[in-house]
């Protein structure tokens, strides 16, 4: 009796331990959930942000493109004093978990809609980058777009927006 | 009639209700006390073996890679003793590189104990990224200094180094500057590597979307 008690209090033991085991592959749960307030009317760029990057490297732009007007935008020109060259780039996944990265052919903003702008997707790529840019710095630039627009912001340097 | 064992040692069995059901069908070749034992067996191998499962070990090369510091470092000999968290970058990818850099960071910040944990980023791109630019780069994020290490050599050394761990890389496209500067770009791997004291692999994640509280709670195990 005895020797069945322990045989009975060892495979539960285990059993347990098992299956507290088998569910130790995380899960990871992202939350892409994004509001946005939009502007009455117009294009607005909020929640700019850069990554760091050496002299003569390279750094990326993330911000959120927010049209308030009943027709949408189209960005025409970027620009950076920091950055001999400048354009928009979009981070792609090929198979296997292979990354790539190519220019972006149209970036449009909807109508009453944003265009989000984000680590992993579309990004303002600047290189050449003719200083360096580190955590605590700030980055000017300014977007031209095809309905008009011109603005001017500047951008936090931030290693990861937490 | 040959005596038929389900074959538990060529590969863990994860299954366990598939295994009993095998056991169960050739119930007269397996007697009650021995379907006990075998059970209990199963049990405790694949609960001890849970934690820590190697997927590779990398104790079978060596590879002479430089730092940011121009000093000789070799893997993975020089990173016995200790676990290695390693990532792979290039400097030209302002994206997915600079969150894997920024993950190995932020898993050295974050951890409460980081101890003698080791951290390594690997550049797929030595043509451009020599350890003078590593140097500027591991500035910029402010990581040029211990633990962190980063590291190239020749372009062959890195080439047979990315094939053993595994790292693909392919030129995806290239452009010229206004100045005539030829700039290509890469698609490549998106890994961070989680390595043992023993040189072997324990955990393969995706580089740059992998939660860094993940890798800290798997170091934590080791």
């Amino acid at each position: 009796m005895i020797y069945k008690i322990t045989q009975l209090f060892i495979i539960t033991f285990l059993l347990i331990s098992f299956i507290s085991c088998a569910g130790e592959e995380g899960e990871q749960t992202i939350d892409n959930t994004e509001a946005f307030e939009l502007p009455a009317d117009g294009i607005e760029i909020a929640d700019a942000w850069a990554r760091p990057g050496q002299v003569d490297g390279v750094s990326a732009i993330y911000m959120n493109i927010l049209n308030g007007s009943s027709v949408a935008d189209t960005l025409l020109s970027i620009s950076s004093p920091v950055a001999g060259m400048v354009e928009v780039h979009e981070t792609y996944e090929q198979e296997e978990g292979m990354m790539g990265m190519r220019p972006a052919e149209v970036v449009a903003a909807p109508a009453r809609g944003a265009l989000t702008l984000k680590p992993g997707g579309l990004h303002v790529m600047l290189m050449q980058l003719n200083r360096e840019l580190r955590e605590g710095d700030s980055v000017e630039f300014s977007v031209e777009f095809t309905n008009g627009a011109e603005i001017t912001i500047t951008a936090p340097v931030e290693s990861m927006r937490r | 009639m040959p005596f038929l064992v389900p074959n538990f040692s060529s590969q863990r069995i994860h299954n366990l209700p598939v295994a009993l059901e095998l056991m169960k069908n050739q119930s007269k070749l397996f007697p009650r006390r021995l379907r006990l034992i075998t059970i209990i067996g199963f049990l405790f191998i694949t609960t001890i073996s849970c934690g820590n499962e190697t997927l590779d070990d990398f104790s079978d090369r060596s590879f002479e890679l430089t730092n940011q510091n121009g000093e000789e470092v070799t893997f993975p000999d020089d990173f016995e003793g200790a676990p290695l968290v390693m990532g792979f970058i290039y400097t030209n990818c302002p994206d997915i590189c600079s969150f894997i850099t920024a993950n190995v960071h932020d898993v050295y910040q974050q951890m409460e104990n980081s101890g003698d944990v080791q951290f390594a980023l690997v550049t797929f791109d030595p043509q451009r990224d020599s350890p003078e630019v590593l140097k500027k780069y591991a500035q910029a994020f402010e990581m040029d200094h211990e633990p962190f290490q980063f590291l190239t050599a020749d372009s062959s050394t890195i080439a047979s180094f990315m094939d053993r761990v595994s790292v693909r890389t392919q030129e995806s496209y290239s452009e010229e500057s206004e100045d005539g500067e030829r700039m290509y770009f890469l698609n490549h791997s998106d890994k961070i590597l989680l390595i043992n004291e023993n040189s072997e692999l324990i955990f393969d994640y995706g580089g740059s979307m992998t939660p860094v509280n993940i890798i800290i709670e798997d170091l934590n195990k080791l």
